[in-house]
């Protein structure tokens, strides 16, 4: 029987979207399933109204909760890494929990996938995030090479219009970016002050909001509500550029509203077809080769469920891999009051970045990234910030005029070492389509706490420098778990039975089936951003394919 | 800043119109003194007006009352705290509580939305109004002045990087 399309990609998502472009250019026929549906940036997001903060949020009901498990207890002698709140002497009381608090994995499921809402941070990984077994004695290291990967890297950067600036000394030089670097916000000029007098370098983050009009599309427009959705069209989120580019060759079918049920397999253990649901109806499709890219929880869970007499323990988990080193986000964030109006919920959210410490200067440690931000908080616009400010009266109202657009986050994200431990796994129970749902335990080690304390001491240290005497307090990771970048649990690796995808994204032991989204990343990039390194490693997996 | 006679004189021609169309229900629900000027003074000590318009120079008390109207039950719940809160008033300060200082009134909302002597009714609504008077008060042209701030739908912010003027 013919196949009814060459290549079958499961997820319109960072990675699925970009896989999608580099083989429709090449003349295959691809189809490619979405489970959620296209947004109109005109129409569906919030901030196209005034009223935006009445409005429902575009994507407030695509998270899922996890609880990582009965082991992921908090000792007392760790409660210095926990969330801090300022108490009436000026000083920072940790919270005192027993055990870690539950993980928030806060996707969007749409064409586009999560990078509808992220802040469009676009990092190549550092050389060293490559290497770290070798080079510091944990982790795996990548089947691949930071050079391998760099022409798919500025391929990836084009279609993105990434505005940035190439005089970065923390990473491999490189030439200019499509757009040039957007001007340092107020709060990020702050911040400038404090860490240029610590003698580190602030500098523009790399971003997915190009400065310039590429593709005739808008430019970004600074509105500071990438979370939200672009209401301008301007943030380069997936749907609007390699699927887009995609749908011009003539050899893509997207088909929304459709979700990937099972997967199946021939007597071989090769992929025979993709059992999908769409209004309402379960379908069979075949092809020639089979992507997943649902995502770094997703697409273990959908090879877990997936058993057959050649995959007794999920596809492709002959090793017991899939689903396991699941990394998720460390990160620690003070949050100031600037004493001057900052306006901080304008510009990119995201618009600097320190890599002084990116790279580890000794073994059994890993680096991080600091960085600034405005507008992460809940509390963007004017009506829910009053809604957070305690009391009324002249009081609220005087403390509303002396807080608001005032916010800087000062930041630190690192690098999650990998442990076969911390994994996704399948629960008893089903969902409404049947398929099994997943857990996910998740805990720090002693590298990765050395991390947050470390962040801890240098983000006061910045703040002090930056003369950010109002602080408000400070969250961890480590008590209120974020999932903003997650990845590693189907990771690429030499060794069969320790990774689960090769260099070209096969799955080991099967013929036709790639992965290409955040699973198969074995590290985190010592805390940048990995969407970019996901739609670079995309494009290079499909430039396997013939 | 006292709820002065003048102001209560301003908000009652305000709802001559809306008290013409009120059934006799609501008017047998009205109590001396009534339960909208009560609301008003509540609203008032909420978002008061200092150098910049307060929440009923914005007819926010009209708008939520217009709202509560239009559900009798929602009605009940709102003259019944309403009542309450005068009766707080009146204990304490010996005053209907539109007479009281802007301090008074807010210290006693303050002060009943946390009791546990207040009802569970009284509790709700005031907490309710509070966060409803300040969403009002805060999506308003008026306060978009206040804060120097525009929605992200008026062009973006193209000097998002200059400082802004104190």
């Amino acid at each position: 029987m013919a196949n009814d399309y060459d290549v079958v990609i499961a997820g319109a998502g960072a990675g699925g979207g970009f896989a999608a472009m580099s083989l429709a250019k090449k003349g295959f026929k691809v189809l490619l399933l979405e489970r959620g549906k296209r947004f109109d940036y005109r129409k569906d997001f919030p901030m196209n109204h005034p009223d935006w903060e009445l409005k429902a949020r575009a994507f407030s009901r695509h998270s899922s909760t996890f609880k990582l498990g009965e082991t992921a207890l908090i000792s007392p002698q760790d409660h210095d890494l926990c969330s801090a709140k300022m108490d009436e002497n000026g000083r920072l009381n940790h919270l005192k929990p027993k055990r870690r608090g539950r993980l928030v994995y806060q996707r969007v499921i749409g064409v586009g996938g999560s990078t509808l809402h992220y802040q469009g941070e676009a990092h190549r990984y550092p050389e060293h995030a490559f290497y770290p077994q070798k080079l510091y004695g944990w982790g795996q290291d990548w089947p691949l090479y930071y050079a391998q990967l760099a022409p798919y890297y500025e391929q990836a950067e084009h279609v993105l219009g990434v505005a940035g600036s190439p005089n970065n000394p923390f990473k491999v030089p490189r030439g200019d970016y499509p757009t040039p670097a957007h001007p340092l916000s107020t709060g990020s000029q702050i911040a400038k002050r404090g860490a240029d007098k610590l003698g580190w370098n602030l500098l523009a983050n790399p971003l997915a909001l190009p400065s310039e009009s590429i593709d005739g599309r808008t430019p970004c427009q600074h509105s500071g509500g990438c979370v939200q959705g672009c209401i301008f069209g301007a943030k380069s989120s997936t749907d609007l550029t390699a699927i887009a580019h995609a749908e011009k060759t003539g050899n893509l079918r997207l088909l929304k509203n459709t979700r990937l049920l099972q997967i199946e397999t021939d007597s071989k253990g090769d992929i025979s077809s993709f059992i999908y649901k769409r209004k309402g109806k379960t379908k069979r499709i075949s092809a020639s080769i089979y992507i997943l890219a649902l995502g770094a929880i997703e697409t273990p869970r959908m090879m877990l469920a997936s058993k057959s007499k050649k995959h007794p323990n999920g596809i492709g988990n002959q090793h017991d891999n899939v689903g396991r080193n699941f990394m998720e986000t460390i990160a620690l964030s003070l949050q100031c009051r600037a004493d001057q109006p900052i306006h901080s919920y304008q510009g990119p959210p995201l618009d600097s970045r320190i890599w002084d410490f990116a790279k580890p200067k000794r073994p059994l440690r890993s680096g991080f990234v600091l960085g600034v931000a405005g507008t992460l908080s809940g509390r963007h616009g004017p009506q829910s910030y009053a809604g957070s400010i305690a009391g009324m009266g002249l009081d609220h109202k005087q403390k509303m005029r002396a807080q608001f657009g005032r916010d800087i986050q000062l930041f630190g994200i690192a690098e999650h070492v990998a442990n076969e431990q911390n994994r996704v796994i399948l629960t008893d129970s089903l969902d409404r389509d049947g398929v099994p749902k997943v857990d996910v335990k998740s805990d720090y080690g002693d590298t990765d706490r050395d991390s947050i304390r470390t962040m801890k001491e240098k983000i006061l240290q910045w703040a002090e420098a930056s003369q950010l005497t109002e602080i408000q307090g400070l969250y961890s990771s480590y008590d209120r778990p974020a999932a903003a970048h997650v990845g590693g649990t189907c990771r690429m690796g030499v060794n069969p039975e320790k990774s689960v995808t090769n260099a070209k994204g096969e799955v080991h032991g099967i013929r036709n089936l790639l992965i290409t989204d955040a699973s198969v990343l074995p590290t985190l990039g010592a805390g940048d951003s990995p969407s970019l390194t996901i739609q670079a490693l995309a494009l290079k997996i499909a430039s396997f394919v013939d | 800043m006292k709820f002065s006679r003048r102001k209560i004189v301003t908000i009652m021609a305000g709802l001559v119109p809306a008290a013409f169309v009120l059934n006799t229900v609501q008017s047998k629900a009205r109590q001396s003194p009534s339960y909208d000027i009560i609301f008003a003074a509540m609203v008032d000590a909420i978002v008061p007006a200092d150098e910049y318009p307060g929440a009923i120079n914005l007819g926010v008390n009209i708008k939520l009352l217009t709202h509560v109207k239009k559900n009798k039950n929602y009605l009940q719940k709102i003259t019944s705290a309403m009542a309450e809160l005068q009766q707080g008033a009146q204990l304490t300060q010996a005053q209907d509580f539109y007479q009281l200082s802007l301090d008074q009134r807010v210290n006693i909302i303050t002060r009943m939305m946390k009791s546990k002597n207040t009802s569970q009714n009284t509790r709700i609504q005031l907490s309710s109004m509070r966060a409803k008077t300040i969403t009002e008060f805060y999506r308003s042209d008026e306060a978009f002045k206040m804060l120097a701030y525009h929605p992200p739908a008026y062009g973006g912010y193209p000097d998002y990087h200059s400082a802004p003027k104190s």
